[in-house]
């Protein structure tokens, strides 16, 4: 996989932020969340975002579950956050319970959030098109998009329209850069067997971050920074 | 009435036919349409059309596609116009595209994607036989009135005839009958090997290897008999691809279609994901002036038989052997669309409209489904089921939901939905709502037409309405289904909760009347009320129906119904799954063995069997009684098994796989069969269906645990003790609202110690008495 990306391998670094993982992957993920420090400095916290950039987490089909222990930072900053959801996957039962944990009201953390679902990827393309449209009634200061590039191997779709959809999706999250958000994108597009896998990879090159997420044997998640583009010499 | 008649009119000839469309197509210069007469004559015309489809996107990239266009060729004339956007619900300049050869409709659509991948298209997808028909006002079936000329050239084109009719004559149709012979619903590209069985007119021929090549043979009954249906089972993946195969390699004809200028048109087969499950969608075989429809790969020739296909074909407008083989989903969108476009409304190709942004609280609350009373288990006479008459179509009939008019711009203040807040628009009949209240009018004055129908036509009426039944069903589904063209998510939670309001309201007023409710299931209510009368329970129905304002009717007045509980677990009720006697001495079934398609025939015959005599008992008394005479039945069946005198198809399980064979990780039975299908040869798809029987099912070589059907030889035996405890479980729900019977006590006094003595167990427990 590695070897895919000559040119960011040089500066690939291994972060080792591991976390047990015990049993099913629920009780993993709330394992994940409880042990988050908020202390500790955003380069070496993995569940923080990085500011007004994209940056894509890939690697495991958990993806879409693992996008909501990147909410409670930003929402117990009181920042506000839109949820573009092509996974289907948005659980409120689990932001709610986010709250409680922390003692706070479930309905002041559901004021700070939007969440639209896409069932195909033409809604996606379209939602995420509209985002600029979106924020001019919901200023959110993070973005997070489920299942991009994902939604876009439905067989269902021909080739060619799936790819122009998708490029247009492309265009929007580029028309985006005015607006200074955090956009964070959730993918488990490797896992496809699908011809289409080089729309992951337009998604990397677009991206500043590529995070890679996976489960080592040691039970434990791994978080590897395959693309850092502030490292990179212009 | 002479249906045809010759006349002279300046200066050439021309017919004048009446008859109905039994095939149209697109073809080079316009349509091709193959009408019947009464005589059964068929002619084969050409009406000129040129279908168009729409394009929008800024100005400019708009004139340079219409300068592209006429540089590029004659086929394609442009004009800029308006229409509507359906959402927005205004009109948007647009660039028409007409397309001269019409056979070439798609290829001009795709044509400008490939020029400019931003432009939006319109139309430009849609069946042309549809827009045909949308354009000309004729449907599939129907009776027209033609003029043409000499070489079949349509002059001109009436409709004498009404979609929306309850009763209209029908094409007198030559129908051909293929099958193999043998077992029909065992799939026979799994290697089941048959002879060719062909039947017309009371006819019936059967081909095999032995004579002259089966191929040569039925081309030679197409050419004498000429028939106007090809009505097959299997014929899709099976029986014409290998007559055709046989003929190419004989170098021999097979008119498969009439029209000698058009090629056989046949698809491949695939798998698909729908909601959620693994599906198969079968290759199928369709010709040209000549219907085929495969009973095998057909919704709605199987459940509604011909005549709910036709009264499909005619209502949605596509064409039959499409109609045949789509989902009905894809028929209701259809019918959508054609208003779409007679309202000058633009028809998206993809579904693009989503969802609006919401609160996480907000979702929880619109993502619920319907509303569920879990069953009283157990016994329970004099149960009335009260029906919401087709509740999800009547609900947006009534209450104007549709995609369109939910959280319309020009309404903000117009009511809301209940426990959403979603607001209907005030202004707009919707599309949805428009189409459903036609099809919801037709079938309650089929109903009504049917009492006093002769028993011939009121078969034809009941299949007619059940095909609508579909319709209506799948509305619903496609209010937020993926694919609908005009699908929004919002319409369908605020379907979903008005229909959880309504049962509410429903459940209120039965239990303020003193009503019992045993349970509640999304838009059925089971009622109870010691000693109620029929009346009692219709007065009930008029005023939850006067309440909700929603048709409401009384399925049945059962005898009795049985709740039962989960397989899992004793005391956990299920909805769904039950049996009951109606007042005529009916059964209704459901989650019962019997109902699925999986169950060997054996278990089903013995719960239809054991459901009859039950079916005659009137209360838990008589119930008591008729258990006994079933469980005799039942211990005849047990006997058969264990004695081996059970015919293996019989025995035959059928299940669908959910992947590829070489993928099963687990050596479940299923995964057996379908790795020695594919071990054989036969390639199986995820979706597919298999057959099988199991052969011992604790056998420590996986292979010798089942053996799939096809390749079954008479020296394997069937597993006796797997299928006798199969048999049992399948027994077991007529038992279970019955308390156990006393076990028989070891030590009474009957017996005597000496007696005890003579048995090792026995005298065990007496010698360790204190
Ligand atoms: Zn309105």
């Amino acid at each position: 996989m590695h070897g895919n990306y000559p040119a960011s391998r040089r500066l690939t670094f291994r972060l080792v932020f591991a976390y047990p993982v015990l049993g099913g992957k629920q009780v993993v993920m709330s394992l994940l969340v409880s042990a988050v420090n908020a202390d500790q400095p955003a380069v070496q916290n993995p569940w923080v975002l990085p500011k007004r950039a994209l940056t894509v987490f890939y690697g495991c089909p958990e993806m879409p579950r693992l996008s909501h222990y990147f909410l409670p930072r930003p929402l117990f900053a009181n920042k506000q956050i839109l949820y573009l959801d092509g996974a289907n996957q948005i659980s409120p039962l689990l932001l709610a319970s986010f709250a409680r944990e922390r003692g706070v009201d479930p309905s002041s953390v559901n004021s700070l959030i939007r969440v639209a679902r896409a069932f195909t990827c033409f809604q996606l393309t379209e939602l995420v098109r509209r985002v600029p449209e979106t924020l001019k009634k919901f200023s959110a200061d993070v973005l997070i998009v489920t299942a991009l590039p994902d939604l876009y191997f439905d067989e269902d779709v021909r080739d060619r329209e799936a790819r122009a959809s998708f490029e247009h999706a492309l265009e929007g999250l580029v028309n985006l850069a005015p607006h200074s958000l955090s956009v964070a994108i959730f993918s488990d597009a490797t896992s496809f067997k699908t011809k289409r896998r080089d729309f992951f990879q337009r998604l990397r090159n677009q991206a500043d971050h590529v995070v890679k997420v996976e489960s080592t044997p040691e039970n434990k998640l791994s978080f590897t920074c395959e693309k850092n583009t502030p490292l990179l010499p212009a | 009435m002479p249906s045809r008649r010759f006349f002279r009119t300046q200066g050439c000839f021309v017919k004048s036919l009446q008859g109905w469309i039994l095939d149209l197509y697109p073809n080079q210069h316009g349509m091709t349409l193959w009408l019947i007469d009464r005589n059964q004559s068929h002619y084969r015309l050409t009406d000129s059309f040129a279908p168009a489809f729409y394009v929008s996107g800024p100005e400019e990239r708009l004139i340079q596609l219409r300068d592209a266009a006429q540089r590029k060729t004659t086929e394609l004339r442009t004009r800029f116009t308006e229409r509507t956007d359906l959402w927005l619900n205004a009109s948007r300049q647009v660039l028409e595209v007409s397309v001269l050869r019409p056979s070439n409709f798609i290829g001009w659509g795709r044509w400008v994607h490939r020029l400019d991948s931003k432009l939006q298209l319109y139309n430009s997808d849609l069946m042309v036989a549809s827009l045909y028909c949308w354009e000309k006002r004729l449907f599939p079936l129907s009776f027209v009135e033609v003029e043409a000329d000499h070489d079949g050239q349509v002059l001109s084109i009436a409709c004498r005839d009404d979609e929306w009719a309850l009763d209209y004559e029908m094409p007198p149709l030559k129908i051909m009958q293929i099958r193999l012979s043998g077992l029909a619903r065992i799939d026979p590209t799994h290697g089941r090997r048959a002879a060719l069985e062909i039947e017309m007119d009371g006819t019936c021929w059967e081909l095999d290897e032995t004579g002259e090549p089966p191929a040569i043979q039925f081309a030679g009954l197409l050419k004498r008999h000429d028939p106007d249906v090809i009505l097959s089972e299997w014929g899709d993946s099976t029986i014409l691809p290998l007559l055709r195969q046989q003929a190419e390699r004989l170098r021999s004809s097979l008119p498969l279609n009439r029209d000698e200028s058009a090629a056989v048109q046949q698809s491949r087969g695939r798998s698909y994901t729908s909601y959620g499950r693994i599906l198969f969608k079968a290759s199928s075989i369709t010709l040209f002036g000549r219907i085929h429809v495969d009973k095998q790969n057909s919704f709605i020739s199987e459940k509604c038989d011909f005549a709910g296909l036709w009264e499909l074909a005619r209502l949605t407008k596509l064409p039959i052997q499409y109609a045949a083989r789509t989902t009905t989903g894809t028929g209701i969108s259809y019918m959508q669309m054609e208003l779409a476009h007679r309202d000058g409304v633009l028809i998206p190709e993809q579904k693009a409209e989503p969802e609006d942004p919401k609160r996480p609280d907000e979702l929880l609350v619109a993502d619920r489904g319907g509303l569920v009373f879990v069953p009283k288990l157990g016994f329970t006479p004099n149960v009335a089921e009260l029906d919401f008459v087709s509740q999800f179509p009547s609900i947006m009939a009534r209450f104007n939901i549709s995609p369109e008019t939910v959280n319309c711009a020009c309404c903000p203040d117009a009511p809301r939905i209940p426990e959403l807040g979603y607001r209907i628009c005030q202004k707009r009949r919707g599309i949805t709502s428009r189409v459903v209240e036609r099809l919801i009018a037709k079938r309650c004055e089929l109903k009504k037409l049917l009492k006093t129908t002769p028993p011939d036509t009121a078969l034809r009426m009941k299949l007619q309405r059940d095909s609508m039944k579909w319709l209506l069903v799948c509305c619903f589904g496609y209010t937020g289904y993926k694919n609908a063209r005009f699908g929004k998510i919002e319409a369908h939670e605020a379907i979903n909760a008005v229909a959880r309001e309504t049962l509410l309201v429903a459940k209120e007023i039965a239990e303020a009347d003193g009503f019992e409710l045993i349970h509640a299931l999304v838009d059925s209510l089971y009622v109870w009320k010691e000693g109620a009368t029929r009346e009692d329970y219709e007065r009930l129905s008029h005023e939850i129906e006067n309440r909700t304002r929603l048709p409401l009717a009384i399925e049945s007045v059962y005898r009795y119904v049985v709740f039962l509980p989960s397989k899992q677990y004793a005391d956990v009720p299920v909805p769904n799954r039950f049996f009951a006697v109606g007042e005529d001495g009916e059964p209704k079934i459901r989650g019962l063995e019997c109902r699925r398609h999986d169950t060997p025939p054996l278990l089903a015959r013995m719960q239809h069997e054991v459901l009859a005599i039950l079916a005659e008992a009137h209360d838990y008394d008589s119930y008591l009684r008729k258990l006994d005479i079933a469980r005799a039945v039942f211990a005849n069946y047990e006997d058969l098994l264990a004695n081996g005198e059970v015919d293996i198809r019989e025995l035959v399980v059928s299940k669908r796989i959910t992947r590829e064979p070489r993928d099963y990780q687990k050596a479940g039975v299923t995964a057996i069969a379908a790795q020695q299908l594919f071990g054989s040869g036969v390639k199986l798809r995820p979706g597919q269906n298999i057959e099988y029987v199991i052969t011992n099912a604790e056998a420590h070589v996986p292979n010798d645990r089942v053996r799939a059907y096809a390749l079954w030889e008479g020296w394997f035996g069937y597993d006796r003790k797997k299928y006798a405890a199969m048999l049992r479980e399948a027994f077991e729900p007529f038992v279970l609202c019955v308390p156990k019977r006393a076990e028989p006590v070891l030590l009474s006094d009957s017996i005597s110690e000496n007696d005890l003595k003579r048995f090792p167990l026995f005298s065990a427990l007496v010698t360790s008495r204190p």
